[in-house]
């Protein structure tokens, strides 16, 4: 759209210049001359004038929404101020021949049409800018003022095109110009954005202020002045009185200018403080922020040493953090950490940092330690002890090269700082002791995973024996185990093992001992046999305090007896023909002596077993379960359960096993894996519906 | 029950450690069991006595640290004897099979008796 109008504007422009070339260099005329063509070039005139006020209000409507800033003030200030000194030097500089409003050549020409569009471009562009910050910071009768003051400009137009007929006219134009000044003053109340802006920033405003007053009150000036000056007589060339508007929107400029740069200067003093407390602001709106973002506490120190040092002007800054070890530099802004560390190597320096309590200005560092060390480059600083839960965690150190080189308000600054960053490193601590928990966790998760697809998925059934077991880790990965296995004569056995010790190392021995198991087993002649060959590969390769209890049950899938075997194992509980009995064949726990002993000691115990008998295989974790006032199971609660069960079920020997427990335990945690095997006799007629046929069920 | 251990080291004449244990003897404990005897042993002390009179309970991690010491200390000529056990601890001891490697005393001066006639 704009590009558009731009377009247009200046096909206007190169038309009427042809135009007027035409009727002035070749005829020789004025444009006064002739009724009809004056009529045809203020008409185009008009249409330029227009394109350029649709360019304008395009240009400043897009950034009517935007905040008023110092950049976009600043930099419509400079634009305005260039091009109004542009437009004069052009004016100054460029020979020019206007008689009588006749153009006598050919660079008059198209030099009285630059400066009189640029005029305009200009004017009307600065009416734009002065509008769109009065809008954006308007109040309510702004809008009403700004009709006021465009009836105005258009009002002392039109009077000063009157004015040839009639002098008092002039009267007329000058009180409306007045007026005009008085609806300006009116119209800008609201300069408070103003004080936001730093005093740097300030001072570069004041002074484009002060060029941009005097370029409109000279522009101003210029085209008052009726046809005394070139400037003025080449924008009534171009459009009757048309040099009435910039003097005036240049004035009303002048205006506001005037205006503003009292503001400035108004607003000088204070800007100090206003500077500081922008800065406190941003510096702890920044600190939140980091802190909010970093979960790394080298990375958050890092940057909260940077801002402190940014914030008090210093000319560097570290921190330190206090640990067993002593001194740790961990962030450093515009010093080596070498020099920081050897800083600590002056004992008073040392001590002066390390024992601050409260944040302390060091105003000046000789006048607190005696006899400082000339090398030391910092002559003033500020210390920040960091505290966290009463226990002084670190320090924060900004300082300067100059002696006096931080104020009170630094100190200031610097003690909510601080407050701040042990909050801060509190919170990352936490998140990373978090995220380590987490990936532990996840590893251990992983490691209970596997451990869970050790263990068998299915049992070895067939009509005349059922066995189940569960395994229940005291904490996330155990040292519990147990398995079905296959001997080599094609019998049946249950295994049950313990690993001295909870958590991962057992669980590594457990699925060591699953290997060896599954190795040993086709081999194996019974249960004594394989514990045998069991201690015999693992006996050496344990660790020494370590060892594992086990018990191995050997049944054939008609169930007529029951060959166990004890490595150390918690005693199994077996009911045969009514009578429950503790079973404990003699045997050591696998890993503690070598074959010699081990082979020696161990026995297998065959049991004649009918249809109802019941072998439960535990773990102490079992027998040594305690309630919350740590008092273990009595081990007749047990027996009393293998006594009284009826199921030929496994599974409900397991659960009512676990019910016991659970109701020995009352809540309490167990403290130990808890691993139960049951084998059922059963009778086989009552289970003949549920047959299942034993040689697909390979255990694993 | 309680959860406290106890443990003290008193030596006799002829390189004689007598270890005494109070208490609760679990994963958490065994390791002062066995900064114990490694004291006692690099100490000197070949002919070590654990007195477990005032023992409520034993872990098998605590029945792991008579193993770490038992095959050094009897190649250097010397011996773990165990001494004054309550039943219930006994009971452990034996499941595992632990009277076939170390010898057990009812008492601790038949412990140091068998020693003997230098202890």
């Amino acid at each position: 759209m704009q590009t558009v109008i731009v377009v247009a504007g200046i096909a206007f422009a190169v038309i009427r210049a042809t135009v007027v070339g035409l009727w002035c260099l070749l005829g020789d005329r004025a444009v006064s001359d002739s009724l009809v063509m004056e009529l045809v070039i203020t008409l185009l005139s008009d249409f330029i004038i227009v394109s350029i006020i649709g360019v304008t209000i395009l240009h400043f409507a897009g950034r009517y929404r935007s905040d008023l800033t110092y950049e976009t003030v600043s930099g419509s200030l400079t634009t305005y101020t260039l091009a109004s000194l542009a437009l004069l030097l052009l004016a100054a500089i460029i020979p020019h021949d206007v008689n009588e409003g006749r153009i006598g050549d050919f660079l008059t020409l198209i030099s009285s049409n630059v400066i009189a569009i640029g005029a305009f471009a200009i004017t009307i562009a600065l009416a734009g800018f002065l509008t769109s910050i009065l809008l954006l910071r308007r109040h309510r009768l702004t809008k009403v003022y700004l009709f006021i003051q465009l009836a105005i400009i258009l009002g002392i137009w039109l009077v000063s095109a009157l004015s040839v007929t009639a002098q008092w006219l002039t009267v007329v134009s000058a009180t409306l110009t007045f007026a005009g000044i008085v609806i300006m003053l009116l119209n800008i109340r609201r300069l408070n954005w103003l004080t936001t802006i730093t005093l740097d920033r300030k001072v570069r405003l004041l002074w484009l202020t002060v060029c941009g007053a005097f370029a409109s009150i000279v522009l101003s000036i210029m085209f008052g002045f009726g046809d005394e000056t070139y400037v003025s007589a080449t924008v009534n060339l171009f459009i009757r009185s048309g040099s009435a508007v910039p003097a005036v929107i240049n004035l009303f400029g002048f205006v506001f200018f005037i205006r503003l740069l009292f503001a400035i200067i108004a607003a000088l003093p204070n800007s100090g403080i206003v500077d500081r407390r922008s800065n406190e602001v941003d510096a702890l709106a920044t600190l939140t922020r980091l802190m909010t973002k970093s979960t790394d506490v080298s990375s958050l120190l890092a940057s909260v040493t940077d801002h402190a040092m940014r914030v008090c002007h210093a000319h560097g800054a570290w921190c330190e953090l206090y640990t067993e070890t002593g001194v740790d530099v961990v962030a450093t802004q515009l010093v080596h950490e070498n020099y920081v560390r050897s800083l600590h190597h002056h004992r008073s320096i040392h001590r002066l940092i390390t024992t601050a309590d409260q944040p302390h200005l060091v105003e000046s560092l000789s006048d607190e330690v005696a006899a400082v060390d000339p090398t030391v480059v910092m002559k003033s600083m500020i210390i920040v002890p960091l505290v966290n839960d009463h226990r002084r965690t670190g320090t924060l150190v900004v300082f300067s090269t100059v002696d006096f080189g931080f104020e009170q308000d630094d100190l200031k600054l610097l003690t909510a700082f601080g407050d701040t960053v042990s909050v801060a490193l509190d919170q990352a601590r936490l998140i990373e002791a978090a995220f380590e928990k987490e990936r532990m966790q996840k590893e251990i998760d992983v490691a209970r995973d596997i451990q869970a697809s050790l263990l068998p998925r299915t049992a070895p059934t067939s009509t005349r024996v059922d066995v189940d077991a569960v395994t229940i880790p005291a904490t996330d990965v155990g040292g519990d185990y147990y398995d079905y296995i296959k001997f080599a004569s094609g019998t049946w056995g249950a295994i049950i093992a313990d690993v001295a010790g909870k958590g991962v190392p057992a669980a590594l021995y457990m699925a060591t001992l699953k290997g060896v198991v599954l190795a040993e087993m086709r081999m194996a002649t019974g249960p004594a046999d394989l514990l045998r060959r069991i201690n015999a590969t693992l006996h050496g390769s344990m660790e020494r305090h370590t060892y594992i209890t086990m018990m191995c049950v050997e049944f054939h899938e008609d169930c007529r007896y029951l060959r166990i075997a004890r490595a150390g194992h918690t005693p199994a509980v077996i009911r045969r023909g009514g009578v429950t009995d503790i079973v404990a064949p003699q045997g050591l726990a696998i890993g503690i002596v070598g074959s010699d002993i081990f082979d020696r000691t161990i026995e297998d115990v065959v049991l004649a077993v009918e249809p109802g008998d019941v072998c439960l295989l535990t773990t102490d974790g079992v027998t040594e379960r305690r309630d919350p006032d740590l008092v273990e199971i009595e081990q007749e609660r047990i027996l009393e359960l293998v006594q009284r069960v009826v199921s030929d079920s496994a599974t409900d020997v397991v659960r009512a096993t676990q019910h016991v427990l659970d109701d020995h335990g009352r809540g309490a945690e167990p403290h130990d894996d808890i691993t139960i095997v049951a084998i059922v006799v059963r009778n086989e007629t009552a289970t003949a519906d549920k047959r299942r046929s034993l040689t697909s069920e390979e255990p694993s | 029950m309680t959860k406290d251990f106890a443990l003290t080291t008193t030596s006799h004449p002829g390189d004689v450690c007598v270890i005494s244990l109070a208490g609760y003897l679990d994963a958490h404990t065994a390791s002062r069991l066995e900064e114990a005897m490694q004291t006692a042993i690099s100490g000197g002390c070949r002919k070590v006595i654990v007195d477990f009179a005032e023992l409520e309970y034993i872990s098998s991690a605590g029945l792991g640290v008579f193993m770490v010491f038992i095959e050094s200390v009897r190649s250097d000529g010397g011996d773990i004897k165990l001494a004054a056990m309550k039943a219930k601890v006994f009971t452990v001891f034996d499941l595992l099979g632990f009277p076939v490697l170390f010898e057990i005393y009812p008492t601790v001066p038949e412990a140091l008796e068998a020693f003997g006639p230098a202890a």
